[in-house]
C-alpha cells in the first residue's frame, strides 16, 4: 500500500512537471447515507493508473490535470465520476451500492435481496427499534409488522407477551413462532418455577433491542419451510449488529423516563360513604384509597454505549446497556445488564471467521399477579375503602376481605435473576469460486434463580410463620449447523443458488425447587434458617434435534423466480414410529416490471407477483408425550410412591400446516408509494390436540393428532412517502385481518369452560370464543338477573349456554407518520385493534353484590326495591354470562416522538459526530370502549385458548420519556 | 495442504451427526411396562394410590367439606364461587369442585386397577405379601365406589384399569350396582387383609367398617333388610373387637395423640398436606375462611355437648370457624374416613329403619352421648330415635363428610334442607358428559 503510494506520489511528480495544467486536488468523501467520512476510498484519475486512497478521516489529495475527471470507487458504494472543471476541492458524496436488487435481508441460513425474495417476509430495520421506551424486543415490535400480532399481556416489567404471525395454528402446541438470533435457535418463553398466572417472565427479555441490526419475519411456509418441523407459527430471525471493516464509530445512547397508570383507566370504586350504604354498614373515619396505596409514578432509564470498529480484515461491535424499569405497582422493578461482543475476522482471503457473544444479568422484582389471594394490585381493587392501611398501633390492618397489599408491597420478597450467555462461533470458507461452507456452533445457556419470602409481617407469611421459596433452572440448548451453499450466475442471464446443509440440536434442562416454612426472624430470609421443607424437588430434562435440510433458488434475468426448499426433522418427542417429519416448499415470482413491455409504465416502479405453498410442522408440545408413564413424587407416608400419569399414544406425531399463499409488491412513482400484499390459507391438520378423555378412565386428556383447523387472512403493508424536500412526511400503514375456525375435533367434541371467561373450542368456530349464558337483564319483581333458557326446558341449565363472543380481533392495524423539517422531526405511532371481545372477569367480584369485595361506583344504582328497572342485580351469581362481554376493540396513541437533530456546525468544534435529543410518550391515550383498566391484557399469558380474559390483571402504563444519541 | 485441512475439518463436523440425540428417555417417569414388575414396584404404586386419596377432591380437602356444604352444617364465607354453588343449589354441571371430586376418585379408581390387574403375575415371597395388596387395592376402590355414588347417585363401575384409547365410553351402573360392587369387592377383602395396623393403611378392620357402611346405603337404597341386618353384624363385630371409643372427643383431631377410635384414616406430612384447616380458619387466624359452621348447626348443639367447643370456635372478632382441623401452617391434620363411634350409630340405624329394638338402640345412642357428657337420648319410640340418631350424627360427624349423605341416605335431604328431591343428587360433571357418549345426566340438569 505503502509503496503504491510512493509511486503514485512519484509519478504525479513526474507527469506534473511533464504537463504544466495539473493541480493539487484534495476533499472529503463521505457516505451519503450517514454524512460520515469514508476512509480508503479509491480516488483515480481516469484513463490512467494514477491515484491515492482517503485517509482515515475522508480526505485525499492527489494532482491531475484540470480538465480529467475523478473516479472515486469503494466496495459496497455506487462509484462516481467527477470532472475535475479546475476545481481544487472537490468534495463527493458516496451513495451506497444498491443496484437495483434493492436491500439485502436475512432469510433462512443465507441472505437475498429482498427485490428477489418470492415469499412473504416482513423486515423490521433498527430505525423502526429506535425510541420506544419498552425495551424487551417484543415490545418494540408490537404493530410494526403486518400479520405479527404482538399482545402485551400486562403491564409487569419484564413480562411476557405474545406473539402470533397469522394467527395461531394450533390449539394445544405452541402458537408462538421459533426465534432465531444470528442463526441460531435460542431459548425463549417462561421457565419461571413459582407461579404468577400471566405474569410470567420471558426469556427473550434479557435480549437488548439496541443490539439489532434488523428482525425479519418469515411468515409462510416457503420461507419457514426450512425450519421444519417448528416453523407452522412462523419464524423470528434476529440478526444482531456487526462492526464496519474501515470505519469506526462510538455511539451514546441515555434515556430517562416517567410511568404512570393512566388516571382515566382506573376502575371508580366505592369510597368509604358509598360502601356504608351499599352495605348498610356505619364505618367512620376512614377512606382509604388502595389503589393510591400501590401505585406510583415509576422511573424507566436506559443506557448504552456501543462501539463499531474495523481494519480491512477485522471487524467487531461491542455493546453494554443497562436498563431499568420501575412497575407502576410499588415493589415492582426490572434491571438487566447486558454486553455483547461480535467479531469478524478474514483469516484468509477465502476463509473468515468470526463470533459473538451477548451476556446478560437481569433481576427482576415481583409481585404476585392476578390469579392469587396476595397479590397487591387484585387487592388493592377488592378491599373496601372502610378497611384503614394500618392500625392505631402500627401494625398493618389484615381485617378486610383480602390480605393487605401495602403489608405486601412492603415486606414480600418476590426476586428473578437470570444470567444469560449466548455465543457463537463460525467459520466461512469459499472454495473452486462458487462454493461457501459455513460452519457454525452456538450455545445458549439460561439460569434463572427465583427467590421469594414472605415474612410474619404479611398475611401469607403469618400464615406459615414465614415461607420462602428457592427455585433455579438452567437450561441450555447447544446447536450446530453446516451449510454448503453454491451460488452461479451464467452470462447475467441465469442465476442459481442452492444449499445443503445439517444441524443438530440438544436440549438441557434442570431444575430444583425448596419450599421452607418457620422462619425464626422476620429479617431471615434463607431456607437455611427455616425450621421446615414443606416441599423439595429437582427435575431432568433432555431432548434432542436432527435436521437436513436444502434449498435452491433460480431466477432468469431477475424476472421469473423460483425458490424450493426442504427439511427433514427427527425430534425426541416424537414416538419411534413418527420420528421423523418432512416438510417441502416451493414458490414462485414474478417481477413484472421487469418485462419491457413496463418501460412505458413510468408511474410503476416495481411490480412483483408471488405464489407459494408448502408444509410445516410444529413440535410445541410436552416431552414424550407419546409413552405411557408412571410418574414420581406420589409419596405417602413419607414413603415414595409412584402413580399412572399418562396414557401412550405410540402413533404420535408432528402437527403438519399446510400453507398457500399469494401476494404482491407494487412501487409506484419512484417507490414513493409502496405496497406489500398477501392473503394466505393454512391449513392445520393432525392437529397435536390434549383431547379431553371422560374422567371416569382415570385421565383427563392425552396427546393426539385429531383435528383441523384453518387461518385465512390479508395483509397489506402501504409505505408513502407523502412529502418530499426540505419538508419531509413519511407514512406507513399496516393492516392484516385473519380468520380462524376449528374445522374438525374428535368426534366433535368441544374444548369447554377454559379459564375464568368460560373460552371453548368448538368445530366451526374460531378458538377460543366465549361460550355461556345469555344475561337478559334484571327482574324487576325480584332484582335477580335472568338468563335465556335456550332450550325453554324450565331451568338454567348448562345445556342453555351459547356463544356470547369472541376474543379474535377483525383486524389490527398499525399507522407511523413521520414528519421531518430539517433538524427536527416527528412521529406518531397509532396501533389498534378492531372487533374482539373482552370476557371482564373483574366484574364478577368487583360487580357481584355479594361477599365482602369491593364494589365499582355504579353499583348503588343496583336493584332495591320491586319495580325498579335497572340492569344491575341485587346480588350477582357467577354464571359467565354475557354480562360481562364487551366490546375491546381499542386504538393506542402508542408512541409520539418529537426529536431534535444539532446540526454538524454545532458538532464539529466539539467533535461529535452526530448528536440529538428526543422527548417520546408511550400509550399516551386508548380510545376504547371497554370498561375494565386495560383491553390488551390477557390474565393467563400465551395460553392459545383462555383469550380475552380480563381478571385484575396489571395494566400497562402511559411512559414520557426524554432522551439523547450521541455518535463520536 | 489447507483444502486437505478444510476437508477433514468439515467432515468431521458432518459426521458428528448422530441419531444419538433423538435417543431421550423420560428421567422423571418411568414408562408403564416397567412400573410394575415386582412387588416394590407394587408397593409403590400402592402408596402412590394411597396418595391420590390426598387430592383435593377427596380427603385433602373437599371430602370433608362439600358433604357438610351441600347440606347445612357449613354456610359459604369466602371467595371460591364454586364452593357457593354447592351451598346454593342447583348445582351447575360445570362446577368446578363436583369435577375435581369426580375426577380425584376415578384417578384413584384407575391406579388401584392397574394394580389388580399386574397383581397376579407378579412374584411375590410370600402369599400374605400380595393378598395384602389386592386387599388394600379392593378396599381402596370400593371407599371410591361409595363415595362416588354418594354424591352423583348411579356412576360408571370402572374394574379395569384404562391401558390404551380402547373402551373408553362407559354407561353409568345403577347406584345400587355400585354399592353391590362395592360389597362383593369388600367381602372379598376382610378375608386378604391383615389385623395388623399402620398408619394410614388399610386394614381388616378398615374394610369391615366400610363394609358396614356400604351395607347401610345399601339397605336404604333397596329395602332390603338382609342389608341392614349385615350391617348390624358388621358393626357389633366391630365393636366387640376394638378397644373402644377414645375417652376424650377432643382428641380425635389432635395429630399429636394416637387415636385409639380410628379405623382408617388418610395420613399427611410436612410435604403432603391437606388444606382443611387453611379453608376452614378465619381470616383473622391467618385461614382462607372459604365455609363457616351454620348458624343452624350451632343453635342446634346442646351447650353442655363437649363435642360443640372440640368443633367450632371463635376468634377475636367473634367469627365462628370451623376448629376441628387447626394446623393452618403445616396442613398435617388427621382425616378420620372411618372410626369406632359410626359403627355405632349405623348399628343403630340398621335398627332403628328395621324397627329394632328401642333399648338396643337407645343404648347405641348413649355410648356416643356419654362420651360426648350428654345424658341419655329422651328418644324412645322408632320415629323420634331415627331423629336421634340424625342428629347424634350431625353433632359426633360436624365437618367430617356424612351430613349430605345422612340425609340423602334415608331420604330426608328435601325436607330438611329444603330443596327439590332432585336435587339430592350432584350433577353428572360437564367434562364427563362432553366425553363419554354413554353416559346420562341426572333428572333435573
Amino acid at each position: 500500500m505503502k509503496k503504491n503510494v510512493l509511486l503514485t506520489f512519484v509519478l504525479t511528480l513526474f507527469i506534473g512537471s511533464l504537463f504544466a495544467q495539473s493541480i493539487h486536488i484534495t476533499g472529503t468523501v463521505t457516505s451519503a447515507a450517514d454524512r460520515q467520512p469514508i476512509p480508503g476510498v479509491t480516488v483515480q484519475v481516469k484513463g490512467t493508473t494514477q491515484g491515492t486512497t482517503t485517509d482515515l478521516d475522508g480526505v485525499y489529495k492527489l494532482e491531475a490535470p484540470a480538465d480529467a475527471t475523478l473516479l472515486f470507487s469503494y466496495v459496497g458504494m455506487q462509484a462516481v465520476e467527477v470532472p475535475v472543471n479546475k476545481r481544487m476541492l472537490i468534495n463527493v458524496s458516496l451513495q451506497e451500492n444498491k443496484v437495483d436488487l434493492g436491500e439485502i435481508v436475512v432469510v433462512g441460513y443465507s441472505t437475498s435481496s429482498k427485490k428477489l425474495i418470492s415469499n412473504a417476509v416482513s423486515v423490521v430495520n433498527e430505525n423502526d427499534l429506535k425510541n420506544a421506551p419498552v425495551r424487551t424486543i417484543d415490545g418494540v415490535l408490537q404493530g410494526k409488522v403486518a400479520g405479527v400480532s404482538v399482545n402485551i399481556n400486562s403491564g409487569t416489567p419484564g413480562g411476557q407477551n405474545s406473539i402470533k404471525m397469522r394467527g395461531g395454528s394450533s390449539i394445544t402446541a405452541s402458537n408462538q413462532p421459533l426465534v432465531i438470533v444470528d442463526g441460531m435457535p435460542v431459548i425463549s418463553g417462561s421457565y419461571g418455577q413459582i407461579g404468577y398466572s400471566g405474569q410470567e417472565i420471558d426469556a427473550l427479555s434479557d435480549i437488548n433491542p439496541n443490539d439489532i441490526e434488523s428482525v425479519t419475519f418469515l411468515k409462510d411456509a416457503s420461507a419457514t419451510a426450512i425450519y421444519g418441523a417448528r416453523a407452522s407459527n412462523g419464524v423470528m430471525l434476529i440478526t444482531t449488529k456487526k462492526g464496519n471493516f474501515q470505519k469506526s464509530s462510538v455511539n451514546l445512547n441515555t434515556s430517562y423516563g416517567w410511568q404512570t397508570l393512566p388516571a382515566e383507566r382506573l376502575p371508580k370504586l366505592m369510597n368509604a360513604a358509598q360502601w356504608n350504604e351499599y352495605k348498610g354498614t356505619n364505618v367512620l373515619g376512614v377512606d382509604t384509597d388502595w389503589m393510591k396505596e400501590i401505585l406510583q409514578t415509576a422511573p424507566t432509564s436506559n443506557t448504552e454505549l456501543s462501539v463499531s470498529s474495523g481494519n480491512d480484515k477485522t471487524r467487531m461491535f461491542i455493546s453494554g446497556n443497562y436498563f431499568s424499569q420501575d412497575g407502576t405497582v410499588k415493589s415492582t422493578r426490572f434491571d438487566r445488564y447486558t454486553g455483547r461482543l461480535n467479531v469478524d475476522h478474514k483469516l484468509l482471503n477465502n476463509l473468515t471467521i468470526g463470533g459473538s457473544i451477548m451476556m446478560s444479568y437481569s433481576k427482576n422484582n415481583r409481585v404476585e399477579g392476578d390469579q392469587t389471594l396476595y397479590g397487591p394490585l387484585p387487592n388493592a381493587l377488592s378491599i373496601p375503602a372502610i378497611y384503614p392501611v394500618l392500625n392505631p398501633d402500627g401494625s398493618y390492618n389484615e381485617d378486610g376481605p383480602y390480605a393487605n397489599p401495602v403489608a405486601i408491597i412492603d415486606h414480600t420478597i418476590n426476586e428473578a435473576f437470570t444470567n444469560r450467555n449466548n455465543g457463537n462461533v463460525y467459520l466461512e470458507y469459499k472454495f473452486l469460486n462458487d462454493f461457501t461452507f459455513t460452519s457454525k456452533w452456538g450455545a445458549d445457556q439460561y439460569l434463572l434463580r427465583e427467590h421469594e419470602y414472605d415474612p410474619i409481617t404479611v398475611a401469607q407469611g403469618a400464615k406459615y410463620n414465614g415461607l420462602g421459596i428457592e427455585g433455579t433452572t438452567y437450561v441450555s440448548n447447544l446447536v450446530s449447523s453446516n451449510v454448503l451453499q453454491y451460488i452461479k450466475s451464467v452470462e447475467k442471464t441465469h442465476h442459481f443458488e442452492a444449499l445443503a446443509g445439517y444441524s443438530l440440536e440438544k436440549y438441557a434442562s434442570r431444575n430444583t425447587y425448596i419450599e421452607a416454612v418457620e422462619f425464626p426472624n422476620e429479617n431471615l430470609e434463607y431456607i437455611t434458617s427455616a425450621g421446615s421443607i414443606r416441599s423439595a424437588s429437582a427435575y431432568g430434562l433432555e431432548r434432542g434435534m436432527n435436521s437436513y435440510f436444502g434449498q435452491f433458488k433460480y431466477n432468469y434475468q431477475y424476472k421469473y423466480i423460483i425458490t424450493l426448499t426442504a427439511r427433514a426433522d427427527g425430534s425426541s418427542k416424537f414416538g419411534k414410529n413418527n420420528r421423523y417429519g418432512y416438510f417441502p416448499a416451493a414458490s414462485v415470482a414474478w417481477r413484472v416490471k421487469e418485462e419491457s413491455f413496463m418501460n412505458s409504465v413510468k408511474a410503476v416502479s416495481e411490480l412483483k407477483l408471488r405464489a407459494s405453498v408448502g408444509l410445516t410442522g410444529n413440535d410445541g408440545i410436552d416431552d414424550f408425550a407419546s409413552l405411557g408413564l408412571y410418574g414420581g413424587g406420589f409419596n405417602y407416608g413419607q414413603r415414595p410412591g409412584i402413580a399412572p400419569t399418562q396414557l401412550p399414544n405410540p402413533d404420535l406425531k408432528w402437527e403438519t400446516t399446510m400453507q398457500t399463499g399469494l401476494g404482491f409488491d407494487l412501487g409506484m412513482f419512484d417507490d414513493r408509494i409502496s405496497l406489500v400484499a398477501d392473503v394466505y390459507l393454512n391449513h392445520t391438520r393432525d392437529l397435536l390436540l390434549k383431547r379431553p378423555l371422560p374422567p371416569s378412565t382415570g385421565y383427563t386428556s392425552i396427546f393426539s393428532n385429531i383435528g383441523e383447523l384453518e387461518n385465512k387472512g390479508i395483509e397489506l403493508l402501504l409505505n408513502t412517502q407523502n412529502i418530499r424536500g426540505d419538508f419531509t412526511w413519511n407514512a406507513s400503514f399496516n393492516f392484516s385481518a385473519n380468520r380462524n375456525k376449528i374445522l374438525l375435533l374428535y368426534e366433535g367434541q368441544p374444548i369447554d369452560d377454559q379459564g375464568r371467561g368460560g373460552n371453548r373450542v368448538q368445530e366451526g368456530e374460531p378458538t377460543g370464543i366465549f361460550y355461556g349464558y345469555v344475561c337478559l337483564g334484571v327482574d324487576p319483581t325480584t332484582g335477580k338477573l335472568v338468563y335465556e333458557d335456550l332450550n325453554k326446558d324450565g331451568a338454567i341449565t348448562a345445556d342453555d349456554r351459547q356463544k356470547i363472543g369472541d376474543p379474535n380481533p377483525d383486524f389490527t392495524y398499525g399507522i407511523t407518520n413521520t414528519f421531518a423539517y430539517k433538524n427536527i422531526d416527528f412521529s406518531v405511532f397509532l396501533q389498534g385493534v378492531y372487533g374482539n371481545d373482552i370476557f371482564n372477569g373483574t366484574n364478577i367480584y368487583l360487580a357481584s353484590g355479594i361477599g365482602e369485595d369491593n364494589q365499582l361506583a355504579f353499583m348503588a344504582d343496583r336493584w332495591k326495591n320491586p319495580g325498579d328497572i335497572t340492569d344491575i342485580p341485587k346480588e350477582g351469581d357467577q354464571l359467565k354470562s354475557s354480562r360481562f362481554i364487551e366490546n375491546g376493540s381499542f386504538m393506542r396513541i402508542k408512541n409520539v416522538t418529537f426529536g431534535y437533530n444539532f446540526s454538524q456546525k454545532l458538532l464539529k468544534p466539539i467533535k461529535l459526530k452526530s448528536a440529538r435529543i428526543y422527548v417520546s410518550g408511550q400509550n399516551l391515550y386508548t380510545f376504547t370502549a371497554y370498561t375494565g383498566m386495560d383491553p390488551e391484557v390477557n390474565y393467563y399469558s400465551n395460553d392459545n385458548v383462555v383469550m380475552g380474559t380480563d381478571f385484575f390483571t396489571y395494566p400497562q402504563s402511559r411512559t414520557i420519556m426524554v432522551g439523547i444519541n450521541l455518535g463520536l | 495442504m489447507k483444502k486437505i485441512l478444510f476437508l477433514i475439518l468439515a467432515s468431521a463436523i458432518l459426521t458428528t451427526s448422530c441419531n444419538k440425540v433423538l435417543d431421550v428417555e423420560p428421567s422423571a417417569s418411568i414408562s408403564s411396562d416397567i412400573a410394575l414388575k415386582d412387588s416394590s414396584g407394587v408397593e409403590s404404586a400402592m402408596r402412590g394410590a394411597y396418595s391420590g386419596l390426598q387430592a383435593v377432591g377427596l380427603y385433602g380437602r373437599n371430602a370433608a367439606i362439600i358433604a357438610d356444604l351441600a347440606a347445612d352444617n357449613l354456610v359459604w364465607t369466602g371467595t371460591t364461587q364454586d364452593y357457593g354453588n354447592i351451598m346454593n343449589k342447583p348445582i351447575p354441571a360445570e362446577n368446578a369442585i363436583a369435577d375435581g371430586m369426580w375426577t380425584a376418585a376415578y384417578d384413584v379408581i384407575n391406579r388401584v386397577n392397574n394394580i389388580l390387574y399386574k397383581l397376579p403375575d407378579i412374584p411375590y415371597g410370600s402369599i400374605a405379601g400380595k393378598n395384602q395388596m389386592q386387599g388394600e387395592a379392593l378396599f381402596i376402590r370400593a371407599l371410591m365406589q361409595h363415595y362416588l355414588a354418594g354424591f352423583f347417585g348411579g356412576v360408571p363401575l370402572r374394574t379395569q384399569p384404562t391401558l390404551d384409547l380402547s373402551n373408553l365410553e362407559l354407561e353409568k351402573s345403577s347406584q345400587t350396582d355400585v354399592y353391590a360392587s362395592a360389597i362383593s369387592d369388600l367381602e372379598t377383602a376382610i378375608d386378604l387383609l391383615s389385623h395388623k395396623t399402620i398408619a394410614g393403611r388399610a386394614n381388616s378392620s378398615s374394610a369391615k367398617a366400610l363394609l358396614a357402611r356400604v351395607y347401610l346405603s345399601q339397605f336404604h337404597a333397596t329395602n332390603d333388610a338382609a342389608y341392614a341386618t349385615k350391617a348390624m353384624q358388621m358393626s357389633s363385630d366391630l365393636i366387640a373387637f376394638l378397644p373402644g371409643l377414645a375417652t376424650k372427643y377432643s382428641n380425635l383431631f389432635d395429630p399429636a395423640i394416637p387415636s385409639t377410635e380410628s379405623i382408617f384414616e388418610v395420613i399427611y406430612d410436612k410435604q403432603n398436606f391437606n388444606r382443611l384447616a387453611q379453608y376452614y380458619y378465619s381470616r383473622n387466624l391467618d385461614g382462607r375462611y372459604e365455609i363457616a359452621p351454620s348458624a343452624g348447626l350451632i343453635a342446634a348443639f346442646d351447650t353442655a355437648d363437649v363435642r360443640l367447643d372440640v368443633s367450632i370456635r371463635y376468634d377475636e372478632k367473634n367469627n365462628p370457624y370451623g376448629a376441628k382441623y387447626n394446623d393452618v401452617a403445616g396442613g398435617v391434620d388427621r382425616v378420620n374416613v372411618l372410626r369406632l363411634a359410626e359403627m355405632y350409630l349405623i348399628h343403630a340405624e340398621a335398627l332403628a329403619y328395621t324397627n329394632g329394638d328401642v333399648a338396643a338402640i337407645q343404648n347405641d345412642i348413649n355410648v356416643i352421648r356419654h362420651r360426648a357428657g350428654l345424658p341419655d337420648t329422651e328418644a324412645a319410640d322408632i320415629a323420634s330415635l331415627k331423629l336421634a340418631i340424625e342428629n347424634e350424627r350431625r353433632f359426633e360427624f360436624a365437618f367430617e363428610g356424612h351430613r349430605w349423605h345422612d340425609l340423602v341416605r334415608t331420604g330426608r335431604a328435601a325436607e330438611v334442607l329444603g330443596i327439590d328431591q332432585k336435587f339430592t343428587l350432584f350433577p353428572i360433571p360437564l367434562s364427563e358428559m362432553q366425553t363419554n357418549k354413554k353416559m346420562q345426566q341426572n333428572p333435573g340438569y
